[in-house]
């Protein structure tokens, strides 16, 4: 595995040597690895965000190290805020964040920041907008003139102009319907297929994560229960829902089907697939 | 007879209200056009829609947070209008009360009970008698044992809750939740609408549940289905569940079984009956493959 991100032993604690004190990370190993996407999935309070966090140098861990290719990113504390260009974070409902008087203003917020001249400014906004799907015509209108997925794709569009070679996304696709959120799974897997980054999403839908990520990370109570492929984690239905997780519905008529003599022969997660399998045991194919 | 809520050619545009807030302004457009809708005493009904559909602004209209273009709501007869007194608008609210999604922005007071007795304790109720309603609302959302919390420490689905059980204090006849599960986990997700079930099944509250997960709205008797601005379609869950067409034009998604059902039927194969749970759907398909054996 060609590593990307390497967690070796992080905790981190909130409100440390205070009454309030919760450890909200213990001893996590962890790698990512380059070009992968990634899921990390987990209950309420589990320790996603907190994690996600970590891989851009926003918060620092209590003790462990948190590698980036290979290099300690708190080696040169001063020089943080270059991890950050590195690793962009698409927080929880970014479209709150939204502020400049145009979208394309707020795009270009990013780069401007890094140092970039206007000219290449002004490539990446186009670029990275249409990549997100939003028209030219929308990169002159007000934040507040979007619709709600609109905006949520313009945020993205901001950090992705920064081109970070680690794209980490926290909850995405929450509160959009079935379009807005594939419309912004299908920008976030282009600018992958296009920059060669490395993709990381944090949601709770299980449906979503299994038709889009590679390799599954499973967060309870603050450690890692479960690192695998895809197929490696989902087959595990018992143990994600007694972590308070779920496993795709199709994914559990499957198993429904297996223990009355049904077998698809392999882990399905896609209507598709789901269909293909049974129209071909109906057609005579059978299945043994 | 009357219905508990009857809405007649109902409208609703964004560009009428006095503070021209652009985020919400639709350019000329109606954010809702001729809704008829009729929903008894005691119904469990989902309204679903994707976003901008419209089917949050029809919920804020029945209790007057918004105030409609054109067209009428009725609350067991009475004709909910911005000419009603204070005291008939205060009335109004208490029988038909809304959760919202963002669980965070609902929670007022310090402690969860203190929170619940909030709505009751402007009602002017007695304070041995709101001592009785906020046991039983905690009790009826499963929170007794986090009455003397702190809110902000709960989960998202323990506030969603503790939320509901303020408003079942002050006694609705009705209960919008407006995507009020829309920012939690599964298990969160489960709590709430486990919740709805019991106020419908177990108090007879009427509960609307505003959603644009498919997955949720099987749970209701009705589903109603909004897209732009307008009534689509209407029937119980199997019924829209089976018009693939019609949930496709809503730009919304099956739950995976019924949508695998829905393939199979557009791949040719001839599926009797309805399914929307993965055990009914592998009654069927089962009872599909053993036919095709005996053939």
């Amino acid at each position: 595995m060609n590593k990307k991100i390497e967690l070796i032993d992080v905790s981190y604690v909130y409100g440390e040597r205070t009454p309030f004190e919760i450890t909200a990370l213990k001893n996590v190993n962890l790698n990512i690895e380059a070009g992968s996407v990634t899921g990390i999935i987990g209950h309420t309070g589990s320790g996603k965000s907190t994690l996600v966090r970590l891989f851009n140098g926003l918060e620092r861990p209590a003790s462990g190290k948190v590698l980036l290719d290979g290099v300690d990113i708190w080696e040169k504390p001063k020089e943080i805020g270059k991890v950050r260009y590195r690793v962009g974070l698409v927080m929880q409902y970014p479209e709150y964040q939204l502020f400049e008087e145009t979208v394309a203003a707020d795009i270009a917020y990013g780069p401007k920041n890094m140092g970039l001249d206007a000219d290449a400014v002004e490539e990446r906004v186009k670029k990275y907008s249409a990549l997100v799907g939003l028209s030219e015509e929308d990169l002159q209108k007000s934040p507040f003139e979007l619709s709600g997925g609109q905006k949520r794709r313009a945020a993205i569009a901001g950090i992705m102009a920064m081109k970070p070679e680690v794209l980490v996304l926290d909850e995405p696709a929450a509160g959009l319907d079935p379009v807005g959120r594939n419309l912004i799974f299908d920008a976030i897997e282009e600018y992958r297929a296009v920059e060669g980054a490395t993709v990381i999403i944090v949601s709770h839908s299980m449906e979503d994560m299994a038709a889009r990520c590679d390799r599954v990370i499973v967060m309870s109570d603050g450690e890692v229960v479960a690192d695998g492929t895809r197929d490696e984690v989902f087959s595990c239905a018992d143990k994600l829902v007694s972590v308070g997780l779920d496993v795709p519905e199709i994914t559990k008529l499957a198993e429904l089907l297996a223990s009355r003599g049904f077998d698809f022969g392999k882990t399905v997660y896609t209507v598709s697939d789901a269909a293909d399998i049974i129209c071909r045991a109906l057609s005579g194919g059978g299945n043994e | 007879m009357t219905h508990l809520i009857e809405t007649r050619e109902l409208c609703f545009s964004y560009d009428d209200e006095e503070n021209e807030s652009t985020e919400n302004k639709l350019e000329g457009k109606y954010a809702l056009c001729g809704v008829n809708i009729t929903i008894d005493k005691g119904e469990f009904v989902a309204v679903v829609g994707r976003n901008g559909s419209g089917k949050s602004t029809f919920a804020k209209l029945l209790n007057l947070v918004l105030e409609a273009s054109s067209g009428e709501v009725y609350i067991d007869g009475k004709k909910v209008s911005p000419e009603m007194t204070d005291e008939e608008l205060l009335d109004l609210r208490r029988r038909v009360g809304m959760v919202f999604q963002n669980p965070d922005n609902q929670l007022v007071a310090t402690i969860v009970e203190e929170d619940v007795a909030f709505g009751p304790e402007n009602l002017g109720i007695p304070s041995a008698e709101i001592r009785e309603r906020v046991d039983a609302a905690l009790e009826l959302v499963g929170m007794t044992e986090y009455a003397r919390h702190e809110p902000h420490r709960l989960s998202g689905g323990q506030k969603q809750r503790v939320a509901i059980a303020g408003i079942i204090a002050m006694m609705p006849e009705c209960m919008i939740f407006d995507e009020s599960t829309a920012m939690l986990d599964p298990s969160g997700r489960a709590e709430v609408v486990d919740v709805m079930e019991k106020l419908v099944r177990e108090k007879g509250i009427t509960v609307i549940n505003i959603t644009h997960l498919m997955s949720e709205a099987a749970r209701a008797d009705r589903i109603i289905v909004i897209n732009e601005g307008k009534v689509i379609g209407e029937g119980t869950p199997k019924e829209i569940f089976t018009n693939t067409e019609l949930v496709r034009r809503a730009g919304l998604e099956l739950p995976q079984c019924a949508a695998l059902l829905g393939e199979l039927r557009a791949r040719g194969v001839r599926i009797d009956g309805a399914g929307i749970t993965p055990d009914e759907c592998a009654d069927i398909i089962i009872k599909k493959l053993q036919n095709r054996e005996e053939e």
